[in-house]
């Protein structure tokens, strides 16, 4: 980089505005990590309850299914399965969160009419299709709450990159560059100091040399 | 091939005892692993449909389709000695398994699942015959899968219609499966005449109704649901969700369950009761067929659970508690 730069006064005042704007631009992106830490962690917390609640809902999911299999049959429990649609709505909005976009999502009010005629369905099986409704509550929570974190993970990684970058590698080249600007402009004052001396101790040996000169022609001339 | 249930009900009484027992439960409960309980089956009556669950890769998948198998075979070797109202009325207790494959075939085609899928899903159980349910599997919409059965002249295929025209109109599954369920009902109990099996129907109506109003509870009940033919009428069928059981304590049993699965216990219970009675209270008629095809469906229930157990490894005692729930 100092190979690159003109080593002029003005390249080392524009080197030091850059050094200040990449100082605060470090310090900002500092203090946008601490905050997202900070949201990160209040995040976990949700996260893992979220997680909690769906091994829970999940466990007691299971169980009714593991029963309704057994005493209504596997057949007529897998019937069922035939009958939803498959779609499962939510509304989802996109927050904005110090310039990270993470979802948030509403889950929809379970519909708890049946689809399917409760006669002669077993009460096991009404209870593991209930009971999956809140499996399916509790992964689009942890979904919504990990994407979340997800999102916020990747992007404290992404200004801790550039946080580094500017502290390892812009920082220290533009303090390189000035210091080899500075260098390059003392080298040059010095050299202008020695030159202007030279030609000062020329004019002064030349001036003494015309004084001596006339003194002497003045005192030939006395002397005739 | 005789028309009288003292034929019948001799060779029933001989496959009752071979249904497996409290000690042959009981060895299977205790096995210490999943291919231990297989191998305590194969030394049962059972062993014959349980080739296929000791293969490489088989699982649990393999033992239920072996369990419907065995529960299917028995059912149809029952049906087989009948003939005349007998095989008639013995036919409207293997109709639920017709009603489950009609409304397999209904959600099917609803829900676009192609034909392979529908026919993946059917059971061999049931009177329907498989040409019928193919073609009706194999149908495009729902009024064509109804005509197919129709084709068939089942006992089932106008409650399809009805179901089907019940769709078109409100393009609610529900309506279609209440139509089939209530035809169902209505047929069985045209059926049965005043026999056992009109009693044991009775009660399983009344145990219906209990559980759909358990299931509702804190709801209005939805009328449409309500199934005629048992003890109670509309009003006392709306009368079930303020906890009116009408002085019946079986319905009650139900209804005050703290939980949907204890008033399935409590329902299971009650239809126990009502196939031993039919049994005791109809030595010469279809109460002993009602009540032995009530033991082995639970036979199979109870195996179903023990393999689960096995197979997820659980402790015997939670196994335990389950079968005996």
């Amino acid at each position: 980089m100092a190979g690159q730069i003109s080593p002029t006064r003005s390249a080392m005042l524009a080197s030091k505005a850059s050094l200040k704007t990449a100082q605060s631009g470090a310090d900002l992106l500092k203090r946008k990590r601490d905050a997202l830490i900070g949201e990160f962690f209040a995040l976990v917390k949700d996260a893992l309850a979220a997680r909690e609640e769906l091994s829970g809902v999940s466990t007691g999911a299971y169980t009714s299914l593991f029963g309704a299999k057994a005493w209504d049959t596997p057949e007529a429990v897998e019937s069922l399965s035939l009958a939803g649609s498959g779609d499962y709505s939510i509304d989802m909005q996109i927050d904005n969160l110090y310039g990270v976009k993470v979802p948030r999502i509403e889950i929809p009010e379970r519909d708890k009419t049946t689809t399917f005629s409760p006669i002669n369905v077993g009460a096991r099986t009404i209870q593991a299709a209930t009971d999956f409704g809140g499996v399916m509550d509790g992964i689009v929570k942890v979904a919504a709450t990990e994407t979340k974190l997800r999102r916020i993970g990747e992007e404290i990684k992404k200004t801790s990159r550039r946080v580094n970058a500017l502290e390892q590698v812009l920082i220290p080249g533009i303090q390189d560059d000035i210091r080899f600007i500075r260098s390059v402009l003392d080298q040059r004052e010095r050299e202008a100091s020695f030159t202007l001396k030279k030609i000062k101790a020329k004019l002064e040996a030349d001036a003494k040399k015309d004084k001596e000169l006339l003194q002497a022609k003045n005192h030939g001339s006395a002397a005739d | 091939m005789p028309d009288d249930y003292s034929y019948i009900n001799t060779r029933v009484r001989i496959m009752r005892t071979k249904l497996l027992d409290g000690r042959a439960l009981d060895s299977a409960l205790a096995s210490g692993s999943y291919a231990e309980f297989l191998r305590v089956l194969t030394e049962t009556d059972l062993a014959a449909n349980l080739r296929e669950t000791t293969g490489e890769g088989a699982g649990l998948g393999e033992l239920d389709k072996a369990l419907s198998r065995n529960f299917y075979d028995t059912s149809q070797r029952v049906l087989g000695f009948a003939d005349g109202d007998a095989k008639r009325e013995i036919q409207t207790l293997l109709m639920k398994w017709d009603l489950v494959n009609l409304k397999t075939v209904a959600r099917g085609i609803a829900g676009n699942r192609g034909v392979e899928a529908i026919q993946g899903g059917l059971i061999e159980g049931g009177t329907l015959k498989p040409a019928a349910l193919q073609a009706a599997a194999a149908s495009t919409d729902l009024p064509s899968a109804a005509a197919a059965i129709a084709v068939s002249g089942h006992p089932l295929a106008k409650a399809m219609r009805d179901g089907a025209a019940a769709y078109s109109s409100s393009n609610r599954l529900l309506d279609l499966e209440v139509a089939l369920d209530q035809g169902y009902y209505r047929y069985a109990l045209g059926v049965s005449r005043n026999t056992s099996l009109r009693r044991y129907l009775t009660r399983e109506i009344d145990v219906t109704n209990a559980l759909i109003a358990r299931t509702q509870k804190g709801q209005t009940l939805d009328p449409s649901l309500f199934v005629a033919g048992g003890s109670l009428d509309a009003a006392g069928y709306s009368r079930l969700a303020g906890g009116d059981a009408g002085g019946n304590s079986d319905i009650a049993a139900i209804l005050e369950a703290p939980s949907l699965e204890e008033a399935e216990v409590a329902a299971r219970g009650t239809l126990d009761r009502a196939a031993r009675n039919s049994s005791a209270g109809d030595p010469e008629g279809v109460g002993i067929i009602v009540d032995f095809l009530r033991r082995k469906e639970i036979e199979i229930a109870k195996l179903r659970l023990i393999a689960r157990g096995k197979f997820y490894d659980l402790s015997t005692e939670q196994i335990r508690k389950e079968v005996q729930a």
